[in-house]
């Protein structure tokens, strides 16, 4: 359907794609990753000729684009895209901003295009607000009549560049839901997107974009749990990470769950998971202080205190949680003192993956928490 | 008895001096000057009573001791002071910058005060009083103590055995009672101690502050108070008064600058540090300026000046003999000074290319001025009562073509406008000049110093405007031989006196005055249609020229870009009045083409600049977001301007492009210049007849309120047309 054949973009000096290869079969569904400024973005706008390529050559349905001889404006009525902006049109209504299209451009007539445009709407849940202006919606629902917009050309292809990246969490999911019904009505995408989890679950094809081209692709399996490559294995294998050090029973409790949660929201986590881990750090906190005598305060505060890590590696949607307390209070999961082993039973229900060791110096207890199956694409 | 008979008097004073002031209306003084001044006083005189009610106006401020008014006045606390004339006869040259000026405030009664319960004492005043007024001693004594103090003694009561008086005075009243020598003297004091001597009684001075003496009297602390005290009401209800011993004249003071002294003036020189006015291009002009020291002002029309003389903005102004008799008419409080400056030949005004008709003229001109049409025009132009009206031609015997004349109408009796129509001497010679050659006569009006321009760029054959020849003229157009002599005369005002109608009968008059009389109405209107007509056209065809430029800056090639922003910057810098002087006297200067549409072309011009900066910079202002959407839809760049973008920048530049229109509407009054006739010139011109400022500007302003609330109303139509439509859809 798709094919591209030694593309090159250079601005100025800056060449930003070397010599990118593809081809895209019908109903592929391709999502693009890399890191930032690696010309994810440029890459898309070449396809529909929104940025003319350096050179190489583009080829859809048959029609070479980046021949200037080919008429350009009867390929994009084909080829739909969605912008990380929105870009609804801000004079017209919700419905006619699906309904100009059909109308001006594939000729249809108002009764028909009206028919289509509803349809389109109640399949992406915003037939309660036809009548609206662009600025009267939130961002979540403009990305969704944007992509209304984009099917109402009734296009063989869709490209959606980042169109979740200018929304909160909460309408992420929202339009990502969409997509994903989109996707499985067979429409040919290509995607580019940072949610790793979506990437996943959604597209048959992966391109790992780096250096220029298209450094590395494959199933989702392949780039996300097998990846060949070193630049992807370090895409893919990266994690974020949040350190905290108590010092002694006096800490600021409040202070540590608000910065947790101010990291878990920061990085997209959902209600329960953001639940969960807090829970976590509460009862292994709480674990670490817990003692009949009393001594396991003096313990921590002469012997250098707790750290608290905990690891995120959004390409995999995992959540490693460790907690170091001096070697000299034995144990965490102290099971003389919980005495009804509640804590350990709140730790338990929310991972069965959890280990205590001795390293250097340091007791370590580990715990797994995700990835969830809890979560809406699953 | 006599407290009511006081009463009485004082009425009858107010009653009086209430019905001079009417009757003295008419005729000129300065007493209304003291009217919505601040008016200085001593606390507790009568002034205070007969201020309010013959000056209602004015602001009464009141001080402790005389003394302090004078200096009140010069130091510009107060406008103009009260002040008794004995007082101020006395003081008056230790204040030179002050003078004085008329006024109607009744003499005050003065008298000395007894206490209630001493009536016995002040019979005995009284009777001593009543003959010692009748006597001459009395005179002498006055006189003496007011020109000759130093010789003056006082009565000797030492030996005197019949009691103490004891007397409360302020004396700080040179002459009546002051300190010399550390003692009490003056005229009061004199009238006393005479008085005491003829009871056979000694006396005893108490000082005391003005204010103090009547509670000190009242208390019984004092049998006799007295330091200038004059009879009031008010005092009388705690003190008796003895009969009045003078009735002492009021002095009003003000400073001398604040005073016309225009009688000053008597010839031209006197103008000398004044300001003149005269009409801009006139003869009188030329005189002016031949004044030593002395600030021209020059108006554009004589009306004008007429107004500022009225309102002291200048001093005096010249004008012509010829036409003063009418404007004096019409504004009947000046003088004419002298009018013996020496005349001026005026002349017709002909385009020096035209050598042909300006001799065919001269021809006909030394016949036409032997008639008694010209005999009877000269008088009868001048004297409204006479319905002269301007001859009347059939068209079919004018085989020759059209005679244009400029005329600038804003000098009775020679070029003036009556009942919407150019009249006067002038205009009707040249009526009968162009019968004599066989032509059509078009008579096209216009500002004054447009006239010399107008001609010389052969826009019209013939200029009149009471023109006076002059070698500087000589160079630019041709004279027809003179057809008379102009004289000058220098006017100034008298003291112009504000009538004492309601302020809204006064509009009311001024309005009928200003709007119907002579159907001045018409003028206004027509100056409206063509205001309309000008702002229209020129903002409809600016728009499209404006959406033109935008455009090609928007998508147009480099040379395009280039030469259109070229020509936004040079109409942006170029000032509209220049803009329309060129248009009409360069670029149109050969063609036929009406004023009125050389105004609108270059109105539409400008506005085309200005409004293509509005248009690109709201579509600039578009996210390029909107026009990636439409292309990456489908849409040809083309559509995607129209469809998408260009109704969201029309949104945006409409608030603006309102401004701009009001805008345009409101620089359309400069059309004058180039002799279309607009509502700013309509007002202009009726200013010239009834020598008023306030209704006809108010009338104008009134006119441009409701174009410009017209326009807005449209665009604000035009507004909420361009809004986003919100459609209904039923639920399916
Ligand atoms: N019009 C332009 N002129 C010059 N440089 C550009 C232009 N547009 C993009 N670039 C550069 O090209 C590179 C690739 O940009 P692109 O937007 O395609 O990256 P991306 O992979 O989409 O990044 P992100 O994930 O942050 O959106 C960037 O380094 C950017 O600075
Ligand atoms: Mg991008």
């Amino acid at each position: 359907m798709i094919h591209i054949e030694h593309l090159t973009k250079r601005y100025g000096n800056s060449e930003i794609l070397k010599d990118v290869n593809a081809v895209v079969n019908k109903g592929d569904i391709i999502s693009i990753i890399g890191p930032s400024g690696t010309g994810k973005s440029t890459l898309l706008r070449c396809i529909n000729m929104l940025e003319h390529p350096t050179s190489g050559k583009i080829i859809i349905n048959g029609v070479d684009v980046t021949d200037p001889k080919s008429n350009i404006s009867m390929i994009r009525k084909k080829v739909g895209m969605v912008f990380q902006s929105y870009n609804l049109f801000d004079h017209l209504s919700v419905i006619d901003n699906l309904m100009i299209g059909p109308i001006k451009l594939l000729g249809m007539s108002a009764a028909d295009a009206e028919k289509r445009a509803l349809l389109l709407l109640s399949q992406v849940g915003m037939l309660e607000r036809v009548e609206a202006f662009p600025s009267e919606l939130s961002g979540g629902q403009k990305q969704r009549v944007a992509i209304a917009r984009t099917l109402s050309m009734n296009p063989d292809i869709v490209l959606l560049d980042e169109p979740t990246s200018a929304l909160d969490p909460h309408s992420v999911s929202e339009v990502l839901s969409v997509i994903r019904d989109i996707a499985k009505n067979g429409i040919t995408m290509m995607i580019v997107t940072h949610e790793m989890k979506f990437a996943k679950n959604v597209s048959n094809r992966i391109f790992y974009l780096d250096q220029g081209v298209i450094y590395e692709e494959g199933s989702p399996e392949q780039i996300f749990y097998n990846p060949q490559k070193e630049l992807t294995r370090n895409f893919i294998n990266r994690t974020h990470n949040f350190e905290y050090h108590i010092s002694d029973h006096s800490f600021d409790n409040y202070g540590l769950i608000s910065k947790v949660i101010a990291f878990c929201i920061h990085y997209g986590f959902k209600g329960s998971q953001i639940d969960r881990i807090c829970h976590i750090v509460e009862e292994t906190v709480n674990l670490c202080f817990l003692s009949e005598s009393g001594n396991r305060n003096d313990i921590i505060r002469t012997d250098g205190g707790i750290d608290i890590l905990i690891s995120y590696s959004e390409e995999r949607d995992l959540t490693d949680y460790y907690i170091y307390a001096p070697e000299r209070l034995e144990t965490i999961i102290n099971n003389d003192a919980d005495k009804e082993r509640l804590s350990k039973s709140i730790i338990g229900g929310i991972s069965q993956n959890y280990k205590e060791s001795v390293q250097s110096g340091k007791i370590e207890l580990y715990i797994k928490v995700g990835p969830y199956d809890a979560s809406p694409y699953h | 008895m006599e407290k009511k008979l006081l009463q009485i008097a004082v009425c009858l004073m107010i009653l009086i001096s209430g019905c001079t002031s009417t009757d003295k209306e008419s005729i000129m003084t300065n007493d209304t000057d003291l009217n919505g001044r601040t008016v200085v006083m001593q606390n507790g005189s009568l002034y205070g009573i007969f201020t309010p009610s013959i000056y209602p106006d004015s602001k009464c401020v009141y001080v402790d001791t005389h003394t302090d008014i004078p200096v009140a006045v010069e130091k510009n606390k107060a406008e103009a002071g009260l002040v008794s004339a004995l007082v101020w006869e006395d003081i008056k040259t230790y204040y030179p910058d002050l003078t004085e000026i008329d006024n109607q405030i009744p003499a005050t009664p003065l008298a000395f005060g007894f206490r209630k319960d001493e009536k016995e004492l002040r019979e005995k005043f009284n009777h001593f009083l009543n003959q010692f007024l009748n006597s001459d001693e009395f005179d002498n004594m006055v006189h003496g103590w007011r020109y000759n103090s130093d010789s003056m003694e006082l009565a000797k009561t030492e030996n005197c055995t019949g009691g103490v008086l004891r007397c409360a005075v302020s004396a700080d009243m040179f002459p009546y009672d002051f300190i010399k020598d550390g003692k009490v003297v003056g005229i009061e004091v004199d009238i006393l101690s005479r008085f005491a001597q003829s009871v056979n009684m000694d006396y005893e001075i108490i000082t005391m502050n003005f204010a103090s003496l009547i509670p000190h009297l009242a208390s019984g602390k004092s049998d006799i108070a007295f330091s200038m005290m004059s009879i009031s009401e008010e005092r009388a209800k705690s003190i008796d008064f003895s009969s009045p011993w003078i009735m002492e004249p009021c002095v009003c003071i003000v400073k001398k600058s604040t005073v016309n002294n225009k009688s000053e003036i008597t010839s031209l020189e006197d103008m000398a540090n004044h300001k003149i006015g005269v009409m801009s291009g006139t003869l009188q002009e030329i005189y002016a300026h031949s004044v030593k020291d002395c600030k021209v002002k020059i108006m554009e029309s004589i009306s004008d000046c007429y107004i500022a003389l009225s309102k002291g903005k200048i001093d005096g102004l010249l004008t012509s003999s010829i036409s003063f008799p009418a404007e004096k008419r019409n504004f009947t409080d000046v003088i004419s000074i002298c009018d013996t400056l020496s005349p001026y030949p005026l002349g017709v005004i002909f385009n020096k290319k035209n050598v042909d008709l300006l001799e065919k003229y001269n021809a006909f001109q030394k016949e036409y001025i032997k008639t008694d049409i010209y005999k009877t025009s000269l008088e009868e132009w001048n004297d409204p009562e006479t319905d002269r009206e301007m001859p009347v031609f059939s068209d079919d015997d004018m085989n020759y073509g059209t005679l244009v004349l400029a005329v600038a109408p804003v000098l009775p009796p020679y070029d003036f406008i009556k009942d919407g129509k150019v009249v006067g001497i002038e205009p009707e010679m040249i009526s009968y000049f162009a019968k004599s050659i066989g032509m059509r006569l078009e008579i096209v009006d216009m500002n004054f110093s447009a006239i010399i321009p107008y001609v010389n760029s052969g826009k019209a054959d013939i200029g009149t405007c009471c023109a006076c020849i002059t070698p500087e003229r000589m160079e630019s157009v041709n004279f027809a031989n003179s057809w008379g002599d102009e004289t000058s005369v220098l006017v100034t005002s008298s003291n112009p006196i504000k009538g004492k109608k309601s302020i809204i009968e006064r509009a009311i008059n001024s309005f009928k005055k200003n709007f119907f009389v002579e159907q001045r109405y018409k003028l206004i209107l027509k100056g409206l249609t063509n205001t309309l007509t000008i702002s229209f056209i020129s903002i409809l065809l600016g728009t499209i020229l404006g959406i033109l430029i935008c455009l090609g800056q928007l998508k147009g090639g480099v040379v395009l870009r280039k030469s259109f922003n070229l020509y936004v910057t040079f109409m942006r810098c170029m000032p509209q009045v220049l803009l329309l002087m060129i248009m009409y006297y360069l670029v149109f200067a050969n063609s036929s083409i009406q004023a009125l549409w050389v105004a609108i072309i270059a109105f539409a011009l400008c506005f085309g600049a200005y409004t293509s900066v509005i248009f690109k910079s709201s579509i600039e202002s578009i996210d390029k977001g909107q026009n990636e959407a439409g292309l990456a839809m489908g849409f040809s760049p083309i559509r995607t301007f129209f469809l998408l973008i260009l109704p969201q920048g029309i949104r945006r530049a409409l608030p603006v492009f309102t401004n701009e229109s009001i805008g345009l509407v409101k620089a359309t009054s400069i059309v004058g210049y180039i002799s279309v006739f607009d509502i700013t010139r309509a007002g202009d011109i009726i200013r010239s007849r009834t020598y008023e400022a306030f209704a006809p500007l108010i009338i104008v302003t009134i006119f441009y309120f409701l174009v410009i609330w017209l326009i807005t109303l449209i665009l604000k139509y035009a507004e909420q047309k361009s809004q986003p439509v919100r459609r209904k859809y039923s639920k399916r």
